[in-house]
């Protein structure tokens, strides 16, 4: 079983190079926002409130001295590394039932388990490529930006930056898990990446006004706590926690599907 | 002797025998589209699987493959139940329906897809390019490939493993007639190779003068399953009249309706349906009438004329 689930990373890693735009338009995105975050910060105005995003634009000078401005950019550019993921996981899933690639694919390895557990791990490969990839774009970008906008850096931390990266990698697996999951119910790329996007951006946001702590319990609000390293209603451990069982629910979901489907067209 | 849909038939499995299925079933709501199939293949050899649309082929052939679970009935795959396909689908090349490839891949990294999975060594990957004559293109992204040159690598990927039995579905969809041709050439060479190949297939003309056996199914139930030989003594023999005199055929044509035969005028011939055992009366007819005949000669029907003549009786 395990060399099968090392045969079915590799082919899916052959595969994903095809998406590697991907990757790298969320580095360049979260260059471009550690650049605005940097240039644009002014001496006064509200505090840093870390990586969070919600307070990184318009931050002032001071707040990017503290311990985590060295990864102010991620602050601002979080969110849509996590939508990257969203997308690259639900092509990669839509794309194999919806060109019928599926059919040949689990001809040649039978058991589903091991071709889906193969693609899940190579699409996690993925993702932690890109979040190191974007993590260490805005470190060096920020290092690069700080002496021209005379911010001291004399209290950044590396554990700031192991910290932003750990949560963007879990924030971003639960999107990409989110995208996963409709993507191999739906058998659709189109709506998947609609579904996952509405949801986690539009959908949950609605959920909130008939329901005050919606963001404390589903996925959208819970990758934005995980980012934030927690929030007032719901802490750090409380949300991590919420992230691995929506991931651990979209992974029964997704290979229940799989495994009960019958492949057709 | 040809063997019609035999009834209750028991599957026999050997050594010899690549795919036998026994009252295989699937059900969608309350649609069969397999309803109670029973054959078995044995090994070597080209076999052609024949139907009309929506008979139940691709069904056949995704239950054989462990993609779709029969609702009834059992199958075996090179001596293995189908509902374990992991123990035979390593020994089983696919080409299912039109070729899903990967657009911005190369042809070889299309390869390289499959043989990473099926845990097949780099170099075949060259082997089964020269087979199918895509060594040239290799590197070209299979976006820039022409349909045959697609269908052509899809056959490469069914390959990858050398595996003793080719299931492929439809092979020449979309084809022209210069790529049937080749993809004729192709399948006869994989046969005469040693290949088990089952190929489902509309191109009668191209399964007649590439396949050894058929299995001919319509609304998901046996009609035939036999040798190429038995599948052509079903179909009704035509007989070929040609008078001396092409002024007595209009003549003649008239007699022999009047006897009772169905004949349709061609140039200067009159095509009779009726079996090799007419051509006396035929010729006894035209005699009685003082039309001498320069022709009496039998022919078999082309598969084309068997499978219409096949499909078209309600199925047994």
């Amino acid at each position: 079983m395990m060399s099968a689930l090392l045969r079915s990373f590799r082919s899916e890693l052959v595969r994903l190079r095809r998406l590697w735009t991907l990757p790298a338009a969320a580095t360049v995105f979260t260059i471009v926002a550690t650049v605005v975050t940097f240039s644009g910060a002014s001496p006064g105005g509200p505090p840093f409130r870390g990586p969070d995003g919600a307070g990184a634009v318009g931050t002032t000078a001071d707040a990017l001295t503290a311990s985590d401005g060295i990864v102010a950019g991620i602050a601002t550019a979080g969110t849509l590394v996590t939508l990257v993921c969203l997308v690259l996981w639900a092509l990669s899933v839509a794309r194999d039932l919806q060109t019928g690639s599926v059919r040949v694919l689990l001809v040649t390895e039978a058991r589903r388990l091991a071709y889906l557990g193969g693609k899940l791990f190579a699409l996690v490969t993925a993702t932690a490529v890109t979040v190191v990839a974007s993590v260490g774009a805005s470190v060096a970008t920020a290092l690069l930006m700080a002496p021209t906008q005379d911010i001291a850096t004399g209290q950044w931390t590396p554990r700031a930056v192991w910290s932003a990266a750990a949560n963007l990698g879990v924030a971003a697996g639960l999107w990409g898990t989110v995208g996963a999951t409709i993507a191999m119910v739906s058998r659709s790329a189109a709506a998947s990446i609609a579904g996952g996007l509405g949801y986690l951006l539009v959908g949950e946001k609605l959920l909130g006004l008939v329901w005050d702590t919606a963001s404390s319990w589903l996925p959208a609000g819970t990758a934005s706590n995980v980012l934030a390293g927690g929030s007032d209603d719901t802490s750090y451990p409380q949300s991590l926690v919420l992230a691995a069982l929506f991931i651990v629910a979209g992974l029964v979901i997704s290979l229940t599907t799989l495994s009960r489907r019958d492949i057709t067209d | 002797m040809a063997r019609r849909a035999p009834p209750g038939m028991l599957m026999y499995m050997s050594t010899h025998t690549a795919i036998a299925v026994d009252g295989l079933t699937k059900r969608f709501g309350d649609h069969a589209a397999v309803d109670g199939l029973t054959f078995e293949l044995p090994t070597g050899g080209v076999t052609g699987f024949l139907g009309p649309n929506g008979s139940g082929k691709s069904t056949t052939i995704r239950m054989l493959l462990g993609l779709v679970r029969p609702t009834a009935g059992r199958g075996s795959v090179l001596g293995h139940p189908i509902s374990e396909p992991k123990r035979y689908v390593g020994q089983v090349g696919a080409l299912i329906d039109s070729p899903a490839l990967y657009p911005t891949l190369s042809g070889r990294d299309a390869l390289r897809v499959y043989a990473e999975l099926g845990g097949v060594p780099a170099a075949r990957i060259d082997a089964v390019l020269d087979i199918v004559g895509l060594a040239d293109r290799a590197g070209s992204k299979t976006k820039t490939y022409s349909l045959g040159m697609k269908q052509r690598l899809a056959i490469a990927i069914a390959l990858l493993r050398d595996p003793p039995l080719l299931v492929l579905d439809e092979p020449t969809n979309g084809l022209d007639p210069a790529g049937i041709v080749e993809m004729r050439t192709l399948i006869m060479s994989l046969g005469a190779a040693g290949h088990t190949v089952l190929v489902s297939s509309h191109v009668l003309a191209e399964m007649q003068a590439a396949c050894d056996r058929f299995v001919v199914i319509r609304e998901g139930r046996l009609l035939f399953a036999g040798s190429a030989d038995d599948l052509m003594a079903v179909g009704p023999d035509r007989v070929t009249v040609r008078p001396e005199r092409p002024d007595d055929l209009d003549a003649l044509a008239v007699h022999l309706r009047e006897r009772g035969f169905d004949v349709a005028v061609g140039d200067g011939i009159l095509d009779v349906d009726a079996s090799a055992d007419s051509s006396a009366e035929l010729n006894r007819i035209s005699f009685e009438h003082g039309i001498v005949l320069r022709e009496l000669s039998t022919r078999s029907d082309d598969l084309e004329d068997v499978f219409l003549h096949l499909t078209e009786e309600p199925a047994r």
